[in-house]
């Protein structure tokens, strides 16, 4: 087999480890497959020892209004504990569809992500977050809430001082 | 053009020196890789087909995007049954090329509809590339079943190995998808965490998210929770970028590079006691890059009796399946499975710092290999046979 030229080799690699790293970096798109590793590029603040951090967090609320830390682990059974936050994000598959538009100078190419689940998959999920209330013992839930707290922890204490609910999302059972 | 050429060429050709090795011991890897699998990787992907498919969010440039939800559980259960053979098969070294590349293809396709509830994990990316690279080399030249068909017997088998001079092999390609990988996680790091800024840590972000939101609370994590030193989280914001854009440079020289590997080690056992994030996945990329022929038991031992050597594999083999069919469809490698039935969950990153603090130890032998002991012996003929 004929041996490709070093430099049109290296145009060729260079391409298939840049293109999906910039895609990542200028349009948040990540590939899969690609030579990506996490960067977890985000930071906390501190100041006077308080330190200032979002959070998630899984709630059952009762009939009577009384709020229950569920733990995701538990919650989401065989389903990895990385992936709770962002099956969360997206109020568990019932946000609408993303439509993102790349414009490519005369051509603009629409991308649809996120797909909003159907009547069918919401009949399923309903289902399965009952089987898994069920599963932990929790009756008389009426709603799932996802809740993001922004705490201030003060470190020398080990005390939260205090926490904000910065929002909230609500998955109503039947 | 011919500048160019000539120029990428000197390039290469310094990235082939600080990463190469040579056959025997990338045949002795392909053991080390899938005992490794066997222990404490082994993916498995059932438990996929119970998930509702309102979660189903893959990404879009993936193969589960041309999917409308998740597909059937019986294609999980085949890609299951693919990776049970595919890793007994090429730990042993039988259609070891084919094994090879049957289990990259595999785990891409369980992947990509892992990946598909909105987050895309990395740590098996290193994992993904050693396959990618090993799928174009010859690992299954020596210690195999292969083999021992190929060459019909143990004893011309040493003799040829024996009197053939070490063939050397290219890890250039691997070099660069580690380098670039680490890029890619720095760059991000080095736009943000690099702001002289006492009142922000990067690190901190790490450290009390997986503390309160993912219940990462184990081994030093209580301790580190504790700890108000703005100026050393400072420097550890630093020292990570710094470690993870290195690796673009390190990668032009042997000793840097293995000083580099070896920090890795150690980055990753920091990793592991302070946050929790025991990414042992990573490990394998890294253990391609040792020379194992050059310890001298795998030279004396394992060279020299490879029949006995591949039976004691096909036992154990044997052995780890019937515990992975045991454990039904958890995912994971066989040592975990058993560490967190009789021990509890914690017991993974425990299993998993000792690993790393291991691997820091067996980085300092092979440098001592490479830098102290290969001085008294001749140098590989590096140019003369590269293989690929």
């Amino acid at each position: 087999m004929p041996k490709l030229p070093k430099s049109v080799a290296c145009v060729l690699l260079l391409l298939i480890l840049i293109i999906p790293f910039v895609l990542l970096e200028l349009r948040g798109i990540e590939a899969y497959p690609a030579v990506l590793l996490p960067s977890g590029d985000r930071v906390v603040t501190t100041s006077d020892g308080i330190v200032t951090f979002g959070m998630t967090e899984l709630v059952a609320v009762h009939s009577d209004g009384q709020e229950e830390i569920i733990d995701p682990q538990a919650f989401f059974g065989n389903i990895p504990i990385d992936y709770w936050q962002p099956i969360a994000r997206r109020g568990f598959g019932l946000d609408p569809e993303v439509i993102t538009s790349f414009s490519l100078g005369v051509w603009t190419l629409s991308a649809k992500f996120s797909p909003q689940a159907n009547a069918q998959q919401q009949q399923q999920l309903q289902a399965w977050m009952n089987q898994r209330l069920e599963f932990l013992n929790l009756k008389d839930i009426e709603t799932v809430r996802v809740r993001y707290p922004k705490v201030f922890f003060d470190i020398d204490s080990q005390t939260e001082v205090s926490r904000e609910v910065t929002r909230y999302f609500d998955y109503e059972l039947d | 053009m011919n500048w160019i050429d000539n120029a990428i060429g000197t390039l290469e050709k310094k990235i082939e020196l600080a990463t190469r090795t040579d056959i025997e011991s990338l045949c002795f890897f392909r053991i080390v890789f899938g005992l490794f699998t066997i222990l404490f990787f082994w993916p498995s992907y059932r438990w996929i087909g119970d998930v509702p498919d309102a979660f189903f969010n893959p990404p879009i440039f993936s193969v589960a995007a041309l999917f409308s939800g998740f597909p059937s559980p019986v294609l999980f259960l085949a890609i299951d049954i693919g990776i049970f053979v595919t890793i007994i098969t090429l730990t042993i070294g039988l259609f070891t090329r084919i094994s090879t590349i049957a289990l990259l293809l595999l785990i891409l396709l369980g992947n990509s509809f892992q990946y598909s509830f909105g987050k895309i994990d990395h740590g098996i990316l290193l994992y993904l590339c050693v396959l990618l690279v090993m799928s174009f080399k010859d690992w299954g030249r020596f210690l195999s079943v292969d083999s021992l068909i190929r060459r019909n017997g143990t004893a011309r088998f040493e003799q040829a190995r024996q009197n053939a001079p070490k063939t050397p092999a290219r890890l250039t390609v691997l070099g660069i998808l580690v380098a670039f990988g680490f890029f890619t996680a720095g760059y991000g790091k080095a736009l943000n965490w690099v702001d002289f800024d006492l009142s922000t840590s990067g690190v901190l972000f790490w450290l009390y998210g997986g503390y309160f939101t993912l219940g990462r609370g184990e081994l030093l994590a209580p301790l580190a929770i504790q700890l108000e030193a703005p100026l050393f989280w400072e420097i550890a914001d630093l020292s990570a970028v710094l470690f993870e854009m290195g690796f673009l440079f390190m990668i032009f020289w042997r000793r840097s590079w293995f000083v580099w590997l070896t920090i890795a080690c150690c980055f990753h056992l920091i990793n592991c006691l302070l946050f929790n994030i025991p990414f042992i996945v990573q490990a394998i990329a890294y253990l391609a890059f040792i020379p194992w022929s050059g310890f001298a038991i795998v030279n004396r031992v394992c060279f020299r009796y490879p029949k006995t050597l591949l039976l004691g594999l096909f036992g154990f083999c044997s052995l780890a399946a019937a515990i992975k069919l045991s454990f039904s469809n958890a995912s994971g490698g066989i040592l975990f499975a058993i560490t967190n039935q009789l021990f509890g969950s914690s017991a993974e990153l425990q299993v998993t710092s000792l690993f790393w603090l291991s691997l820091v130890g067996l980085f300092a032998i092979a440098f001592r290999h490479l830098f102290v002991d290969e001085q008294a012996r001749p140098q590989l003929p590096i140019t003369a046979r590269l293989q690929d």
